[in-house]
This record gives C-alpha cells, structure tokens and sequence, in this order.
C-alpha cells in the first residue's frame, strides 16, 4: 500500500476516527459534507495534528503518536490542491508553480515550469495572475504547483467544486491522464458520486467522522448503493 | 532663520519609524497568527500609548531610563554616558510614540492575509521566513504601508514625551515640533510660521512618498 492511514481527532463535538489504505491511482474519499474527509487531507499533509494515529506514505512515517514522530509538512514531499486552489494572488500562474521549486537553479526551474504548464495544457496563460484564470484554469495551475516538487502523493479537496458540469468532464479527463501519465498517487475528496465512478479505483466511504467501508470502486458502489444515495448530494 | 530642528525632526522620525518596522511588524504578524497565554495582555500593552497621555509616556520613560531609573547602569556600562537629553531619547520617545499606530495598522493587514495561502506555500516545502517575506507580507503590504505612514506622522508629531526625555536643546534634542512652541513661547513667531509650515511640508512629502511606494504593489 501507498498511503496507510489511522487518525483519531476530536473537534468540539465531532469526533474523526478513520483508518484506510491506499494503493497506487486514485483514491476517492467519498461521504456528506461534514463527514471528515477534509479533515483527513489536512492530518495527512500535516495541516491538522491528530489526538492519535500513525499515517504512512511511500514507506516514510510522517506521523506516529505512540513513536512520537511529526514531520512539519514542508519535509511531508506532499503536494496538496486545496477546495478553491489558494494561488498565491500577488503571483502570475508561472510564478505560482514555480514557488515550491525555488531552490533550483533558474533554468532548470524554467524548464520544469513550462513541461508542468504544457502537461496542464496552459503555457499560453503562464503570466496571467490568478484573477484572470477561470475556475477550471486555476485548477490546473494548482495542480501544476503540487505536482512540480514531484510529491510522493497529491491530495485534491473538491478539485471540481469551483467548475461548471460543462468544463468537469474535461479536467477529469485530464487528471485522470496527469495521473497515469506522472504515476503519482492521488487523494480526492468529493461528495459527489459520478467523480467517484469517473476516477477513482479505490473509494473510501466516509460517514459522521468514519469509514463505512473502503476497497475497489466497483465493488463498493455496488453493494454501497443506499447508503450513498443516502447521503445529500 | 534656524530650520535645524526640522532636519533634525526628520532625521529622529525616520530613525524611529526604521524601528518601529523592524519591531513592530514581526509583533503584529504574532498578535494576527498566533495564539498564546498571555496575548490579550501584549495587545493592550501595544495599544496603551496610543490612548495615553504623551506626558505620561514620558514620565514613565524618564523613571525607567533616568539617572535613579533601574535600567541606567546598563545604559552607561554600554554607551558610556545616560540617555535622558540625548538625541537617542529623542528617538527612543518617538519610536515609543508611534510604534502603536504601526503594529495596529499592520496586524489589521496580515488579518486580512487567508491562512491557506500561508498553508499552500507549507505543502510547497517552503520554511516559516521565506514564506512571510514572498507570501504573507506582500498579501498584507496595503496595511503595513498604512501603518509605516501614520507611524511617521504621529513620529514628526510627537511633543509631550519628547520634551521630557529628550529635553529641549537646541542643535540636539531640539525637535520641530518642541522649537515651534519655544519659539512661540520667545515671541518669535515668524521663526514658528516657519518651522510649522516645514514641518507640515515634511508631513505631507512624507505620507504621498509612502503612498506611492504602497501602490506599487503589484495586486
């Protein structure tokens, strides 16, 4: 497995326990809004500290409560796409990808900037600031920033939250094709069920801060349907 | 006509407000991110000279830094001599002053920065400095640009405190704003007029310079 996690956190009076593991691909945690899978995201690129747990990533303890082990998260090498992207305002989108890769040499860092764009399919919008981007293109140039450190996994909160149904179809193609194509593993939270269906091979089922049930896709949704239909969309 | 106290004005207020940044920024990047015992104590504590009297600025500061003052070994083991009448004191009643004005301004300005912002550049392996200098201060310049303004006016401003720590020695400790009331106290009022009309001219340079260095930003 990829990514091992077990998490305890209370917030108040909500209380997360969860623990699942991930495999290579993508890993889709899916439940109502409120169910704690941002929550998760957060514990596991190091936002959040957990009451209790251990999380596990390419064989690298990032987390253990009883081995008393908390990697701060600029060593986690977890790139992290959050639900309204977080680009850095005052910078452009070349700037922007750039950020996480200050510490190469200026070529080598332009040239890594323009394979990211190009793979997202946005070299024409290198200098526009953030404002100037739609939804979906600042999307893809959060995207680009994760992925230019080259993590070890890539968490995505409601990557297609901020998008219209016109434009999701396409920048599932294209995560789906980023992934295959970088071989970096994935994480997204979504509460809506067709992501699930288009993306991900593995789906974590989240309800009231736990996991009702997690394995392959297509067999968890199989059997899962009620419960999943019971949850608002 | 003796427009030194003006230069000398000029020179106290920038010295104070380079102060004033180097302490009061970081002070006002804690009060708007952190949480800690203690904090509701520090924020008034920041906030008080602004409501006092500058009078009481001064005695206080006289008491602690003056010849029986507890800190006046220290201050004579380290320059050799007190500090009460010195140009030293002048600055140190100034940055007292309005280091306030600075800190509030500027913590109202990294309070309006998203925390996600800072948070992204985190899971971007990006250390706590390099992330305030590229991200969290640029995002809060407009508020810290505010605050470096007002905090050189209330700087050329200052009066009360000044008097009284720094004294009123002309070429010295003699700053424009206490030379216009000495003047006006000597009856030289066209030594006043002018002095009042400098300083207000220095003022008014001073904060359109710094509103334009504020605008500069490139959001």
């Amino acid at each position: 497995m990829i990514v091992a996690v077990q998490v305890e956190r209370a917030l108040g009076t909500f209380r997360l326990d969860v623990a699942f593991e991930a495999p290579a691909g993508i890993t889709a945690l899916f439940g109502p809004s409120g169910s704690g899978k941002t929550l998760t995201l957060r514990s596991i690129a190091g936002l959040l500290r957990p009451d209790r747990g251990r999380i596990a990533v390419a064989g690298r303890t990032l987390f253990d409560s009883a081995g008393g082990v908390d990697v701060p998260p600029r060593e986690r090498r977890i790139g992290y796409v959050f639900q309204h992207y977080a680009l850095f305002p005052h910078l452009d989108a070349a700037a922007n990808v750039a950020y996480g890769i200050a510490h190469l040499p200026r070529d080598r860092r332009g040239a890594r900037v323009s394979e990211l764009l190009e793979m997202v399919a946005l070299s024409d919008a290198a200098h526009r600031p953030p404002r100037e981007l739609s939804g979906g293109e600042q999307q893809r140039i959060a995207l680009a920033r994760a992925l230019a450190p080259g993590p070890d996994l890539v968490l995505l909160d409601e990557p297609f939250a901020a998008v219209d149904s016109f434009v999701r179809g396409r920048l599932r193609d294209q995560l789906r094709a980023i992934q295959e194509r970088t071989g970096i593993p994935m994480i997204l939270v979504t509460h809506d069920a067709s992501d699930v269906a288009a993306l991900a091979e593995t789906v974590v089922l989240y309800g009231r801060g736990k996991v009702l049930e997690s394995g392959p896709t297509g067999e968890v949704l199989a059997h899962a349907r009620p419960d999943a239909r019971a949850y608002p969309a | 006509m003796d427009l030194e106290p003006l230069a000398l004005s000029l020179r106290v207020s920038t010295v104070a407000t380079a102060l004033a940044v180097a302490a009061g920024v970081p002070l006002a990047w804690v009060l708007a991110r952190k949480r800690f015992v203690g904090r509701d104590v520090v924020a008034v504590l920041v906030v008080l000279p602004m409501v006092l009297p500058p009078t009481v600025l001064g005695y206080t500061l006289l008491v602690a830094l003056g010849r029986q003052g507890p800190v006046d070994p220290l201050i004579r083991a380290l320059f050799g001599d007190g500090l009460v009448f010195t140009p030293v004191a002048a600055v140190l009643a100034a940055f007292v002053a309005a280091t306030p004005f600075l800190v509030r301004a500027a913590q109202g300005g990294f309070e309006q920065v998203d925390a996600t912002y800072e948070e992204a550049a985190r899971t971007l392996g990006r250390r706590e400095v390099a992330i305030f200098l590229t991200v969290t201060a640029p995002l809060a310049w407009r508020g810290i640009v505010a605050g470096i303004a007002l905090c050189f006016a209330r700087a050329i401003g200052e009066f009360g405190a000044t008097l009284m720590l720094a004294g009123n020695i002309p070429g010295r400790t003699q700053t424009g704003s206490v030379a216009i009331y000495d003047a006006v106290q000597a009856g030289r009022l066209d030594q006043a007029t002018a002095l009042a009309l400098g300083l207000a001219l220095i003022a008014g340079l001073a904060l359109f310079l710094i509103a334009r260095v504020g605008r500069g930003a490139r959001w």
